[in-house]
C-alpha cells in the first residue's frame, strides 16, 4: 500500500469511494437503512451531487488530499485537509473526510491517511487540528478516538453530510475531535539501529 | 494538418475522432451528444473510449451530456478563436477529456451557459446531464474574456464567482458540474 498526494486522474476514484464508504457508513447507523421518517442514503447523499461537490473541492486546490492506492491505480481510500468548515470553533484546520473502502477499514489504511494529512498540516504551520464526525458513526466515532482524538464539540446541521437533511426530527449532529498536537497522529519511521 | 472543416458534419464525425482521439482515450467509457440547430445542422454521438474517439449520427442509447447549440454558435466556439484560443483542445470543450468523463452526467440536469460579448450578442449553449432531470434548469453566464481565461486555465470559477464575472442561478452543483467538463 502506498499513500501519495491525490492527482486530478484520481478524481473518479475518490468519488467512487466517497460515495460508497458514505452509503455504508449510513446502513450501519440507521436500522435497516431508513431514517425514522424513512430517508434512505440515497436520500441523504445524493450520488451524482456528492461526486461533483467534492470533485469540485480537490479540483481547484482549496483542499490537499491523499490517496491510500493498494495496488498501482487501485485506490481504497482518502483524506483532504483544508480549513475548519464550520468556524465555530478555535482551530483553524481541519482534515476533512477520512474515508476508506468498508472491505480495507479496520487495518491501517485510515490511520495512514491521518498520519499523511497531519504531517502536511505540521509542514504548512499549524500545530493542531481537528475533524467532524457525524454523532451517529459510531465507527468513526471509535476510530478518531482510537487515534487519540478528544471529542471537543458538538454541532447540529453543519456539514457536508446532513445538508440534505429536512429540519426537525432529521438533524444530525457533527461531533468534533481535535488534537492539540497534530504531531501525535504522525507515524514516524523507527530509525535502524 | 488537414483545415478544419466548416460543415458540422464533418467537424465532429472525421475531424474531431482524427484530431482529439488519441487525447481522448482512456478506460472510462463515455458517450456525448452534440446537437446543432438550424441550417447545416444535425445531431451526432461521440464516443469516448479506450480505442479514442468515435462518432456517428445519434442513437437511442442514452448521452451522459447533450450540447445544444445553433449552428453560430458552433462556429464560434468550435471553428473561431475569440471564445477558445488556438490552445484548447476541442475534445475538452466536448466534455470528453478522460480524466473527468467519468463525473460527467452524475448529477443530471440542464444548464444554460451564456456568454456576452460574442461578435456583439450573446453566445449560447444548453447542456443537459444524463435525462436531464430532477431540477430546474440552472442558468450560468460570464462574459466573453472570462470564459476565456476560463477555458485557458488563467482563472478558475472560485475566483471569477469572487470578482463577480461568473454568476449563476440554480442548482451550484450543475455549474461546477459544467466547469469540470468543459476546464479538465
Amino acid at each position: 500500500m502506498r499513500i501519495r498526494p491525490a492527482e486530478r486522474a484520481d478524481l473518479p476514484s475518490i468519488a467512487r469511494v466517497f460515495t460508497q464508504t458514505t452509503r455504508h457508513a449510513f446502513n450501519a447507523f440507521t436500522p435497516g437503512g431508513r431514517t425514522e421518517s424513512g430517508l434512505g442514503a440515497e436520500a441523504m447523499v445524493p450520488e451524482g451531487q456528492a461526486l461533483i461537490e467534492f470533485a469540485w473541492d480537490l479540483w481547484w486546490g482549496q483542499w490537499f488530499a491523499y490517496v491510500a492506492e493498494l495496488r498501482p491505480g487501485e485506490v481504497v481510500g482518502f483524506s483532504c485537509g483544508g480549513a475548519e468548515a464550520t468556524e465555530t470553533t478555535e482551530h483553524r484546520v481541519q482534515m476533512r473526510g477520512l474515508y476508506v473502502l468498508p472491505e480495507h477499514q479496520g487495518g491501517l489504511v485510515g490511520r495512514f491517511l491521518a498520519s499523511a494529512v497531519a504531517s502536511r498540516f505540521l509542514e504548512l504551520g499549524h500545530r493542531s487540528l481537528m475533524s467532524w464526525v457525524l454523532e451517529q458513526n459510531v465507527a468513526a466515532r471509535d476510530f478518531h478516538v482510537g487515534l487519540g482524538g478528544e471529542p471537543r464539540y458538538r454541532v447540529e446541521s453543519v456539514g457536508y453530510f446532513v445538508r440534505e437533511v429536512p429540519p426537525g426530527p432529521e438533524v444530525h449532529a457533527l461531533v468534533g475531535y481535535v488534537w492539540d498536537d497534530a504531531s501525535a497522529l504522525v507515524i514516524r519511521r523507527r530509525a535502524r539501529s | 494538418m488537414a483545415s478544419v472543416p466548416e460543415s458540422a458534419q464533418r467537424y465532429f464525425t472525421e475531424w474531431l475522432p482524427r484530431q482529439g482521439g488519441a487525447r481522448v482515450a482512456g478506460p472510462a467509457t463515455a458517450r456525448i451528444r452534440v446537437v446543432v440547430t438550424g441550417d447545416g445542422g444535425g445531431a451526432w454521438d461521440l464516443e469516448a473510449g479506450p480505442s479514442g474517439l468515435t462518432a456517428g449520427p445519434q442513437g437511442t442509447a442514452p448521452a451522459q451530456a447533450s450540447l445544444e447549440l445553433s449552428v453560430e454558435d458552433f462556429r464560434e466556439l468550435f471553428l473561431g478563436t475569440s471564445l477558445a484560443p488556438a490552445g484548447v483542445e476541442r475534445s475538452d470543450l466536448c466534455f470528453l477529456n478522460p480524466q473527468v468523463r467519468s463525473l460527467i452526467g452524475a448529477a443530471p440536469g440542464v444548464v444554460q451557459l451564456e456568454i456576452d460579448g460574442v461578435a456583439g450578442r450573446t453566445w449560447r449553449m444548453r447542456v443537459v446531464f444524463g435525462d436531464g432531470a430532477g431540477t430546474e434548469p440552472t442558468t450560468v453566464t460570464l462574459p466573453r474574456e472570462a470564459f476565456t481565461r476560463l477555458l485557458t486555465r488563467e482563472s478558475v470559477p472560485p475566483a471569477l464567482m469572487e470578482s463577480g464575472d461568473l454568476q449563476f442561478t440554480g442548482e451550484p452543483h450543475l455549474a461546477m458540474q459544467l466547469a469540470l467538463g468543459l476546464v479538465p
